[in-house]
């Protein structure tokens, strides 16, 4: 596939692309970086693919996913800014609660936490985008026994999920 | 068959002025309402942003082919390389300049300290903050470098009654965060002419973004919204390129703003 396709695919997978990693993300701004980000990786790396012109969606698919992943990650490791107890007697003044505020606002982030990569792929692929197990399958390019057992394992945690939430 | 997938739907969008559809989707689409109005609003979407998309397709573009002509020039990669080691020396050198100047900062502060930054004390108010790195606790400075796990504290007074006081965190990418009230969704009221330790640190992450503290002193509450609706309007104004202080400045929330900026190493 040289560079003029691979363009061609930028402009017609962007707006997917877009609405993806805004589905994902929630921020307009960090959608657009996304996008940005996914689009030049397309125009880089795109001449790897080695797939029929149909899976190159699906190729898109799990780039845009893997890079919103990370982004997720990066806010999360943000995130847990937080009260450090090495500094509670500083100018001996006590502490709020270091829990405070951090808990119960990131449950999706404490849902990811439970999940390794594949996992976390799973669950967007499962539950944003609605895919069928052999859509899953395809895109990731595991086998769909793994991906049966990633998506037990997802609905085994949200049950957990589920039962500890008021 | 069950609803089509977001997968389905965009390659449909995608590609369908390339190829016929697949005669299942096409009957599904036909009997499903469903997924025949999901399908237009992916239309719609693609319509709508293609300015936005054209944007960034040409920007992808001009990162790639900048990249590419770079580097298959061999001249161009040996100067590359050239400037590499200039950078890696010239990085070097700053560490060894910051280390070398870190002794000024490093006198272990025990209580209160009077020679605060005169650049965040005015009108009455004022915010000064202490940074704790190895169990040493120093005063900081706007635009000092920062290491990951520096942990730092903050130190207000205000003379006017009421006073409220919001201290946002605001990385160069735009995200907001509420530090005082930590999590907090508005300004919290100060105890006028009292000097108050806000309660709790911030430590720092291992990101190796500048990140600008925003102290707002104000005589009624500011809502975090208006200064996050703010930040990406000033964001959206400079074409999400990364934030910096000359841009944030021009933020239109009410109250009187004073800056810190964090830089980290």
């Amino acid at each position: 596939m040289d560079r003029i396709d691979l363009v061609d695919a930028a402009r017609q997978y962007g707006s997917a692309i877009l609405r993806r990693s805004y589905s994902i993300l929630r921020d307009r701004a960090d959608a657009e970086d996304i996008a940005q980000e996914v689009m030049i990786i397309l125009l880089q790396k795109g001449h790897q693919f080695r797939g029929a012109p149909s899976q190159l969606g699906g190729w898109i698919y799990r780039l845009t996913t893997h890079t919103c992943l990370n982004r997720l990650r990066t806010r999360r490791r943000r995130l847990t800014r937080e009260y450090s107890s090495e500094v509670a007697d500083w100018l001996t003044v006590q502490p709020a609660n270091p829990l405070e505020s951090l808990t119960s606002r990131y449950d999706l982030t404490a849902l990811l936490d439970s999940l390794d990569e594949l996992g976390q792929q799973v669950f967007v692929y499962l539950h944003l985008d609605g895919m069928t197990q052999e859509e899953i399958a395809e895109t990731t390019g595991v086998s769909r026994r793994t991906i049966g057992k990633s998506v037990k394992r997802i609905e085994e945690i949200l049950a957990a999920h589920a039962e500890v939430s008021p | 068959m069950s609803h089509l997938s977001d997968l389905v739907l965009d390659r449909l969008v995608a590609s369908e002025t390339d190829r016929p559809v697949d005669p299942a989707v096409a009957r599904h689409l036909t009997a499903c309402s469903r997924c025949h109005e999901r399908l237009e609003s992916f239309r719609r979407i693609r319509q709508e942003g293609e300015e936005t998309i054209d944007r960034l397709v040409s920007s992808a573009q001009a990162a790639t082919v900048h990249r590419s002509s770079f580097m298959t020039n061999e001249s161009a990669q040996f100067w590359f390389r050239q400037l590499v080691l200039a950078a890696t020396i010239g990085c070097v050198a700053t560490v060894a300049f910051v280390m070398l100047r870190q002794p000024t900062f490093t006198t272990p502060v025990a209580g209160k300290v009077d020679d605060w930054p005169a650049e965040i004390r005015s009108k009455g108010e004022s915010i000064h903050f202490f940074r704790q790195r190895a169990g040493a606790v120093t005063p900081g400075m706007s635009g000092d470098v920062f290491l990951p796990g520096d942990a730092l504290r903050f130190v207000v007074s205000a003379t006017a009654e009421p006073t409220y006081l919001l201290l946002t965190g605001i990385e160069s990418s735009g995200e907001v965060s509420a530090y005082f009230p930590f999590g907090g969704s508005s300004s919290e009221q100060l105890a006028a002419g009292a000097e108050t330790t806000l309660p709790g640190s911030i430590v720092l992450d291992a990101s190796p973004d500048t990140e600008y503290l925003l102290a707002i002193f104000s005589p009624t509450p500011i809502h975090l919204a208006e200064v996050t609706q703010a930040v990406a309007a000033v964001r959206s104004e400079s074409r999400l390129s990364p934030l910096e202080l000359p841009a944030l400045e021009r933020l239109g929330v009410p109250g009187h703003h004073h800056w810190i900026v964090v830089r980290k190493h």
